[in-house]
């Protein structure tokens, strides 16, 4: 049977299982077994034990269930409600007021929380109400929470990073550095835009009855404080090379557990509750990523890869057009299939072509979160949508429809970052320890 | 059916557990090398090592605690658009797939673990630890992961038949994580 057929059969094969509802991770043992079995002499079952092993005793990936559990703990105490009150009184006086409030405390949550749907709900829960209660445009309102919700992957500590750099074999310290100044981008993208429309219409963000003094911002500053020392001590030492992700993580669990106490709001059901959580969460992803590293070798021992990145270097496209290609691959992929699975499906293939257009690896990455990024506010399987309908019983396409801006402003970064690699690649540059 | 599927639910759990206990073993033992370091300026030498056994151990510990929860993804997106009688068809034959793979699976890293045993494979680290050692949760955990696909077909059949007294049916987690 020729490459292609066999290509066609994998990809056949791995459509039926993932639509049939058999669990991601598995199909993709399964479809690699397939191959090894009707492609290949080779001994599968050996394999298949030796991905599992490989796949999961590297010191690298215990970061993974670190900085899940480090969200979780967030998610539970009162640090994340108190981020609302610290930032609150300093949004009051600019046009859209309370709405930056979505995206600023987004901004902090994504810094010490790895997840895009952790990160919509916890702000979602404080935000939505309080947003609702105050007469603010639904639409922006719903619009500026899912799309700031996405920077749970972007803004590092990000479990899509951790993922991308184990599969790809990229520095994760560097991924998570360069996900700052993408991060801070789009943030600011949103804020901007939701200051611009609501300048040209107050009544989109009405003034309420508060009127907070510099005396009242100034103290609500030690109500930000936690999260702060959190995202410097994490971040901090991820920079300065003083520790590895995985030392980080730990450093950051440990950090959220004292405040979270010291705050008053975390209980033994709280820290059980965190604990099982992370732990799922994690065993959900690693399934997946053995899952993919089994299948990665069979395409690989096939020839698939190398298939494919010659036909691509053959059809002569220019690095930019590639990427258009990818981007509407990604977004129509973004679509149908979850984060993780975009990662892992694609990167042992994809990867190698990019490289051989002349992108850097750690810059891929992060166009691959931004993909990852727009695939959470896309229906029919946009997680951040599933969330802010189960906060405020909103249909998902309404939600996706006030989601629209955003996601175009994060097209726009995907543009931007397409021509200027730099503003990747500026901080991992500036490293040390590295 | 019904004694099955509470056995192995409490044996799932209980793998859960084992999976909390590896976590915090794991803070404990990077805490321990950030303060040994930072302290004393001197390291464990085991941290790296022991950390990746850990997160083996959880990582299998945990595969069946986690099916049980419905934490694992899969697209949900046919199964929501049949009717009830064919989801849970639709369901059985998905759980039966989940069996059979994890009795492959469970064979193979049984396989790996007793050939490590066997040829007493020891770590090239300082702490040349056998290597068998973490290993055996390979099996270990795939074996409750294979009990629990058991469990949930003996569930699957139950719901067919309308007998659902005393089953906790658990809903697909939606927004794990991601």
């Amino acid at each position: 049977m020729d490459l292609t057929s066999i290509s066609l059969t994998l990809t056949g094969l791995l459509i039926v299982f993932l639509g049939g509802a058999v669990w991601i991770g598995i199909s993709l043992f399964l479809i690699g077994a397939g191959g090894f079995l009707i492609f290949t002499d080779l001994p599968f079952g050996t394999i298949m034990a030796n991905i599992a092993w490989n796949n999961t005793s590297g010191s690298a990936m215990m970061a993974l269930p670190f900085f899940v559990w480090m969200g979780e703990i967030l998610f539970r105490s009162r640090i994340s409600s108190n981020l609302f009150s610290g930032l609150a009184p300093w949004m009051d006086a600019i046009p859209g007021r309370l709405l930056h409030v979505n995206i600023l405390a987004c901004t902090f949550f994504a810094a010490v929380s790895g997840s895009s749907a952790a990160t919509t709900a916890t702000v979602g829960k404080i935000t939505v109400p309080e947003l609702n209660k105050r007469g603010y445009n639904r639409m922006l309102a719903m619009g500026s929470l899912a799309g700031s919700g996405t920077l749970g992957f972007m803004i590092p500590p990000s479990m899509m990073m951790l993922v991308y750099g184990i599969i790809g074999d990229v520095s994760i310290g560097k991924l998570f550095i360069a996900g700052f100044i993408p991060g801070f981008m789009i943030a600011g993208l949103f804020s901007g835009y939701v200051f611009l429309v609501c300048l040209v219409n107050p009544r989109l963000a009405p003034r309420g009855e508060d009127r907070y003094t510099w005396n009242q911002r100034l103290r609500a500053i030690p109500q930000i404080l936690p999260v702060a020392v959190l995202i410097l001590v994490v971040l901090g030492s991820i920079y300065a090379g003083w520790a590895t992700p995985t030392e980080a993580g730990a450093v950051g669990v440990a950090g959220s557990i004292v405040f979270a106490l010291a705050t008053r709001s975390f209980s033994r059901q709280a820290l059980r509750e965190s604990l099982f959580g992370g732990i799922k969460t994690s065993s959900m992803i690693m399934l997946i990523v053995m899952g993919a590293a089994y299948l990665s070798v069979v395409v690989g021992y096939l020839g698939i890869t190398r298939k494919l990145t010659t036909a691509v270097t053959e059809m002569g496209l220019s690095p930019y057009m590639l990427i258009v290609i990818l981007s509407l691959l990604y977004i129509l992929l973004g679509c149908l299939i979850d984060g993780f699975s975009m990662i892992v499906m694609t990167t042992p293939i994809v990867l190698p072509m990019v490289e051989i257009a002349g992108f850097d690896p750690v810059w891929f990455g992060i166009y691959l979160v931004l993909m990852i990024e727009l695939a959470q506010i896309t229906p029919p399987v946009g997680f951040n949508l599933f969330v802010i309908s189960g906060l405020n019983n909103d249909d998902i396409l309404h939600i996706a429809k006030a989601a629209l801006p955003f996601f175009s402003l994060m097209c726009a970064v995907v543009i931007i970052i397409t021509v200027w690699p730099r503003l990747v690649l500026y901080l991992p540059g500036l490293m040390r320890g590295q | 059916m019904k004694a099955v599927i509470r056995v192995v639910n409490a044996f799932s759990g209980l793998g859960g557990w084992l999976a909390v206990i590896m976590i915090c073993l794991a803070l404990g033992l990077a805490l321990s090398e950030i303060l040994s370091r930072s302290l004393f300026n001197k390291t464990l030498y085991i941290t790296e090592e022991y950390s990746g056994y850990l997160m083996c151990t959880l990582t299998f510990s945990s595969l069946a605690y986690t099916l049980r929860e419905r934490g694992h993804i899969r697209m949900v997106f046919v199964l929501r658009a049949l009717s009830a009688r064919a989801r849970h068809f639709l369901n059985l034959a998905c759980h039966t797939v989940g069996f059979v793979f994890g009795i492959g699976f469970t064979v193979f890293c049984f396989l790996f673990f007793w050939d490590s045993v066997v040829s007493g494979s020891q770590s090239m680290q300082v702490s040349e630890t056998f290597l068998a050692i973490p290993q055996a949760f390979m099996p270990l955990g795939a074996l409750m992961l294979t009990l629990q696909f058991l469990g949930e077909v003996f569930k699957d059949i139950l719901v067919i038949r309308g007998d659902t007294a005393g089953l906790t049916l658990t809903e697909e987690a939606d927004d794990l994580g991601r």
